[in-house]
C-alpha cells in the first residue's frame, strides 16, 4: 500500500481492512508506546495501554471528527487517558511525575524520530519552541496536567504551592501557548 | 455552582481543555458550554493548543509482535488467526477491569461477518441494507468479473469514504474517483486512485453525512465511467 493519509488508514482499520490496519498500527505504534511509557513508567504496562488504545481507536473510529484535530492527537489523547487511568489504579497518589524527565530528553530531539512525518516534526519543533517561552513553573504545571492528567490540587501538592497558584500557572501557561502557536488569533481581534 | 457564569467558566477553561476537571464541576461547566458559544470557542482554542503537547514524549518501539497482537485482538479472530497470538493484556486487565477483550473480539468477528455477508449479498444481487454501526458498503464488479471496486463509508456529519479496486496486475492506471449524493446533488471528487500490482486504495472525507451518499463512480484515464458502485 502506498503512503495513505491517517484518515484513510483509520477508516480502513475501522472496517477491518487488514492492510490498512497494519499500516495504521505501524505508523503510530512508537509514538503511542512512547507516550504510554512516559506516563506509566513500566514497559509491560505501557504496551498493554498501547494495545488497548489501538483497540479503542478501532472501536470508536466512527466517532473521530477530523475537524476537531488530527488522527494522531486523537489517538494520543485516548492513550493518555488510558495511561492516566492505569497509573491512578496502580498508584492512587502518584508523586514523582517521571514524564517530566522524559520531556527533558524530548527537548534534546526525542519526540521527532526520523519516522515521524515532516508535518509532525514541524509541529513538535513549534510546540517545543512555544514551551520554551513559558516560565519553568508554568511549563511544569501545564505538562503535569496535559500529560499526567493531574488536577490543580494534585499539582499544588506535587509542587508544594497553593492550589490557586497551580490554577494560575495552568491557565496563564496554556493561554500563552495558544497565543504563541496561533498568533493570527490576536490579529483577528478575537476577544 | 449551579448558576455558573462566563467568568467562572473562563477561569476553568484551561483545566477543561486539559481534561483535568471532573465531577460536578465539570458537568456544570459543560452544561454552560452547551449554550455559550463564546466560552465554547475559548475552550476549543485552548484544546487545540494543548493537543500537540502529546507529541512531545520520546517515541518508544514496542516489543516484537506488538503489531500482530493488536491485529489479532481487533481483527485476527475473524480470519481464523491462531488463538495463541491474541495475547491477553494482563497488566491492563488487572488495572483497568472494565475492559473485556472477549467482547471486543466477538464484536470484531460480528462486524467482519456482517461485512463479508454484505459483500456476498451484493455479489449475489440481494437487496442488502446498511451494515451495522453506521458503516455503508458499496460494490461493483466489471462485466467480465475480473475487476472489483469496493467502498465503505461512515460518519454522521462528515463521511469517511474508503475505496479499493482489485484488478489484473497488468492494469496499471490512475483512476479518478467521485461520490454522488442522494437528491441529485453535485458529485464530490474523492481523488485519484492509483491501480498497480493488482490493487489500489483511496481514502478521503466529504462534507456530507454517509447516510446521504448514493454511489461511488470510478473513471478511467480517458474519462470514461468504468464502475459505479451504489451504496446499499
Amino acid at each position: 500500500m502506498r503512503a495513505a493519509s491517517d484518515d484513510a488508514l483509520l477508516a480502513g482499520f475501522a472496517v477491518g481492512d487488514p492492510d490498512a490496519a497494519a499500516a495504521f498500527i505501524r505508523r503510530h505504534q512508537s509514538r503511542v508506546c512512547g507516550l504510554a511509557r512516559a506516563i506509566v513508567c513500566d514497559t509491560a504496562l505501557a504496551e498493554d495501554v498501547a494495545q488497548e488504545a489501538f483497540l479503542r481507536a478501532w472501536r470508536h473510529a466512527p466517532a473521530y471528527d477530523a475537524r476537531k484535530g488530527t488522527v494522531t492527537t486523537w489517538l494520543l489523547t485516548i492513550t493518555r487517558n488510558l495511561a492516566v487511568d492505569a497509573v491512578r489504579m496502580r498508584r492512587p497518589q502518584p508523586v514523582d511525575p517521571d514524564v517530566l524527565s522524559a520531556l527533558d530528553v524530548a527537548a534534546d530531539g526525542a519526540g521527532s524520530s526520523p519516522a515521524a512525518t515532516a508535518e509532525t516534526q514541524a509541529e513538535v519543533a513549534r510546540v517545543r519552541l512555544a514551551l520554551a517561552g513559558l516560565s519553568e513553573g508554568q511549563r511544569r504545571a501545564l505538562l503535569l496536567a496535559a500529560l499526567c492528567g493531574r488536577t490543580a490540587k494534585e499539582i499544588s501538592e506535587v509542587e508544594g504551592i497553593p492550589v490557586g497558584t497551580a490554577k494560575t500557572r495552568i491557565r496563564s501557561g496554556l493561554l500563552k501557548l495558544r497565543d504563541t502557536l496561533n498568533p493570527q488569533r490576536e490579529d483577528e481581534g478575537s476577544e | 455552582m449551579n448558576d455558573v457564569t462566563c467568568p467562572d467558566v473562563e477561569a476553568l477553561a484551561a483545566e477543561l481543555a486539559l481534561g483535568s476537571v471532573s465531577g460536578p464541576e465539570r458537568a456544570t461547566a459543560l452544561s454552560h458550554l452547551s449554550r455559550c458559544a463564546s466560552c465554547r470557542r475559548l475552550v476549543d482554542e485552548l484544546s487545540a493548543a494543548a493537543d500537540p503537547l502529546l507529541l512531545l514524549t520520546p517515541e518508544a518501539e514496542p516489543s516484537i509482535g506488538f503489531e500482530s497482537r493488536v491485529l489479532a485482538a481487533a481483527l485476527g479472530a475473524a480470519d481464523g488467526g491462531p488463538a495463541g497470538t491474541d495475547r491477553p493484556a494482563p497488566g491492563l486487565s488487572r488495572t483497568l477491569p472494565r475492559r473485556s477483550r472477549s467482547r471486543l473480539a466477538r464484536a470484531a468477528v460480528a462486524a467482519a461477518v456482517v461485512a463479508v455477508a454484505a459483500f456476498a449479498g451484493l455479489l449475489a444481487g440481494l437487496s442488502l441494507e446498511r451494515a451495522p454501526d453506521g458503516v455503508r458498503t458499496a460494490l461493483a464488479v466489471s462485466a467480465n468479473g475480473r475487476a472489483t471496486c469496493r467502498a465503505f463509508a461512515y460518519g454522521e456529519q462528515q463521511a469517511w469514504v474508503f475505496v479499493s479496486l482489485e484488478a489484473p496486475r497488468e492494469w496499471t492506471a490512475d483512476y479518478r474517483v467521485e461520490v454522488t449524493t442522494e437528491g441529485g446533488g453535485t458529485a464530490a471528487a474523492l481523488g485519484t486512485l492509483r491501480l498497480e500490482d493488482g490493487g489500489g486504495t483511496l481514502g478521503a472525507t466529504v462534507d456530507v453525512p454517509a447516510s446521504r451518499l448514493r454511489a461511488i463512480r470510478v473513471f478511467d484515464p480517458s474519462g470514461a465511467l468504468r464502475y459505479e458502485a451504489p451504496f446499499g
